[in-house]
């Protein structure tokens, strides 16, 4: 894909699911929904959503686990399905994002620092949510982040047949909706909400992990990052938005760090472990997370935990992503 | 010694073009990469195929840096001899 394809692709992205939700709602009016459409949702949503968290970012990203070829090729592939990029392009960004969280060279903070007060603040989470994907010379080189994922051929092939595997993965839950209805309607509106509101719901989850999970939620951890944990956005974004625990201890399998911490992922991950596919699954032990913690419950944590660096947003220069450089503090 | 050659890595490059290339550029030593129209992704398939072929091993770092073509096939030559050196019992 060639720059101005990328850019068109981002663009399809971002306006085919919304005017696909658009249609669903006027249909839905006319009573054009039944529940095949939904379980084709249920099920695209689950596996686009677990192909990004226990796939690209667990599997892959942070090799929290160890699996077998054929469950990677399936989380990869699911992963691609869910349209937020090919796996070593998506990977390499999250690399860079934890090399340098928050400061210059973050591909996506929502600390851009534009300009100060609400202003600033609504255009930093826009370009964390979706507006970074627009910017044409933010590259992080696959070579450069993640040489060890590019050498395995199965994800190579996964990441230049993107295009292909997302549209695969619109047209698929037709196939439900034909399966349950035995008509070509039901085919067309389980592609509508299995493919394209399932598009729509799951990328805009993902995104609020990088916009509200480094803005507004509790922080346990000092990390040297916005990060937070949202607990709202931890049941649909199967346990991403503990966003914090990820950013303090980035290579654990588990986000949820307690039981009423709900992490779906770390579910799968665990039942995959239990029946053999999964190995080497990096557990933290619960010694150290207490100690960790520790350090922030003593200046008060939470909800109001300072930020850091504890600068105020409107006394920061302006965060560029082209470069690696420091320009702030 | 099976060495990297232009040709073959020329070969590569239009594999990943599709035949999209403009017409009026040269593929030879002096090519810069991102001149090419390549994206990260299509240099990494270049880059990540030679080695599956020749198994050997480029480093990832100056890989990266690689500016032109000549550069990237002189450090996988480089590689490749070093491979020989101790397949031979040469290397120091």
């Amino acid at each position: 894909m060639n720059g101005r394809e990328h850019h068109g692709f981002i663009l399809a992205a971002a306006i085919i699911p919304f005017i696909g939700v658009a249609v669903a709602i006027v249909l839905l009016w006319n009573k054009l929904v039944g529940w095949s459409d939904m379980v084709a949702l249920v099920i695209m949503y689950s596996i686009a959503i677990l192909g990004i968290s226990a796939g690209y970012h667990r599997l892959l990203a942070h090799r929290s686990f160890q699996t077998n070829r054929a469950i990677k090729v399936f989380l990869v592939w699911a992963g691609t399905i869910a349209g937020q990029g090919p796996a070593l392009i998506w990977t390499a960004h999250h690399r860079r994002h934890h090399r340098v969280a928050d400061k210059p060279g973050d591909p996506h903070s929502p600390y851009l620092d534009d300009e100060p007060g609400w202003r600033g603040a609504l255009k930093g989470l826009w370009h964390s949510h979706m507006g970074w994907l627009f910017d044409k010379d933010l590259t992080s080189d696959p070579i450069r982040y993640c040489p060890d994922l590019a050498r395995d051929k199965d994800i190579r092939f996964a990441s230049n047949h993107f295009v292909g595997i997302v549209v695969g993965g619109i047209v698929f839950p037709g196939f439900i909706g034909l399966a349950i209805t035995q008509t070509w309607q039901g085919f067309l509106t389980a592609v509508l909400w299995g493919g394209l509101v399932r598009f729509f719901l799951a990328n805009h989850v993902t995104y609020a992990v990088n916009s509200v999970g480094h803005y507004f939620g509790r922080r346990r951890f000092d990390t040297p990052d916005e990060s937070r944990n949202v607990a709202w956005l931890a049941i649909p974004s199967f346990g991403e938005a503990w966003h914090n625990n990820h950013h303090a201890f980035p290579k654990a399998a588990f986000h949820g760090f307690y039981w009423w911490e709900v992490d779906l992922t770390a579910i799968f991950i665990r039942g995959l472990e239990t029946v053999g596919l999964a190995r080497e699954v990096v557990r933290i032990p619960k010694d150290r997370i207490r100690a960790r913690a520790d350090g922030l419950s003593r200046v008060g944590g939470g909800r109001a935990a300072p930020s850091a660096p504890p600068k105020p947003l409107a006394e920061r220069h302006k965060v560029s992503t082209s470069g690696g450089v420091a320009d702030v503090e | 010694m099976n060495l990297i050659t232009v040709e073959e890595v020329e070969a590569l490059i239009k594999r990943e073009m599709r035949g999209k290339r403009t017409k009026d550029v040269v593929i030879d030593d002096t090519a810069v990469l991102r001149d090419l129209g390549l994206s990260s992704l299509q240099v990494a398939e270049i880059i990540f195929s030679l080695e599956e072929t020749h198994g050997v091993e480029f480093d990832p770092e100056q890989a990266a840096n690689a500016r032109t073509l000549g550069d990237l096939i002189a450090l996988g030559n480089a590689a490749l001899s070093e491979k020989d050196k101790v397949a031979d019992g040469t290397a120091r």
